[in-house]
């Protein structure tokens, strides 16, 4: 079954990555990558390996509570080079919390930091997220940490 | 290699258009709202009407005129908050039921925009108004608040007008009377 990325990238005539495809791409190189997630796509692109290494790309686009997201990254929070890429439409949580910033992009990044404590950590996203960005097919809220 | 950001980079064709509407109109609910549609005349707006059905009168945005048959009976609309498009609806059509099922109009909005929506459908429909509402599709700070809370906060804006029925996870159909 041809996935959501591809079906949308055949929009385009001629060769094309998404800018969030890309930012991965460019970001790890040649390196084995320990991927977690929906990483399927990148199989053929970069050089994914089943054991933690130095490098982790981990892709979240699948219901996740934030609880779930927390146990996922907690065994590559000591990686030195990590991709977290996250849809935030489907992250939720099952409990209401008044100390979580009110900026729900600002929340995230709190939480990925929380998370990779010290760490330096770039992170992407498009405010005002809509249907246009490809959102679904890869997820635009990144964070690269190292 | 062309390096796309959104869609605003390419132009779409209308076989293009026709690959999204289907993804944004999957209907693996159509069943379980259709048992709520009472009997009479129902309008399906942005919901992929099956106006081929003399009870259905289907519409939809125009943008998306071309994705269907042309001998299909299907009426375009510009603008989905036009109060003389619902006046010409109750005037004309005068149906039972109004149903609003996977339509843009109700995905990656707000939750305030979200509440204007359904506050507009409340105030210019004459009939029971069905709206179908995936929560994991609507904007809101995912980290701070339950689905519950959202849901929620509609009835409390809301009050007796409207119902709220569950018919999955994060997946609800809004009653509106």
């Amino acid at each position: 079954m041809t996935s959501w990325r591809e079906k949308q990238k055949a929009f385009i005539p001629g060769e094309v990555e998404l800018l969030q495809d890309q930012r991965i791409l460019d970001f790890f190189g040649k390196l084995p990558v320990y991927g977690m997630g929906d990483v399927n796509y990148f199989r053929d692109k970069l050089n994914l390996v089943q054991e933690p290494v130095h490098q982790a790309l981990a892709i979240i686009n699948v219901k996740t509570s934030d609880t779930e997201l927390a146990q996922l990254l907690r065994p590559i929070k000591k990686i030195d080079k990590v991709c977290v890429s996250i849809n935030k439409f489907l992250i939720y949580t099952n409990s209401n919390n008044n100390q979580v910033d009110d900026d729900y992009d600002n929340a995230l990044l709190h939480f990925i930091q929380n998370i990779f404590k010290g760490r330096r950590i770039d992170h992407y996203f498009v405010k005002d997220l809509k249907g246009h960005h490809f959102n679904f097919a890869s997820p635009t809220t990144q964070f690269f940490v190292q | 290699m062309k390096i796309i950001e959104s869609y605003n980079d390419f132009n779409l064709t209308v076989q293009s258009k026709k690959v999204i509407y289907k993804q944004m109109h999957k209907q693996g609910y159509l069943e379980a709202i259709k048992s709520y549609v009472p009997k009479g005349k129902s309008v399906w707006i942005d919901s992929n009407g099956d106006s081929i059905q003399e009870n259905i009168i289907a519409f939809e945005h125009r943008k998306w005129q071309g994705v269907f048959d042309p001998r299909v009976p299907i009426k375009y609309y510009n603008e989905f908050k036009s109060k003389t498009m619902f006046q010409a609806i109750n005037k004309y059509i005068k149906p039972t039921s109004v149903v609003i099922y996977e339509s843009e109009e109700f995905r990656y909005v707000t939750t305030d925009t979200l509440c204007d929506n359904l506050k507009f459908l409340h105030d210019s429909v004459d009939a029971k108004t069905l709206i179908y509402i995936d929560l994991i599709g609507v904007d809101y700070n995912k980290l701070k608040y339950t689905k519950e809370k959202v849901i929620h906060d509609i009835k409390i804006n809301f009050g007796r007008k409207i119902s709220v029925h569950v018919l999955d996870h994060f997946k609800y159909l809004l009653e509106i009377n």
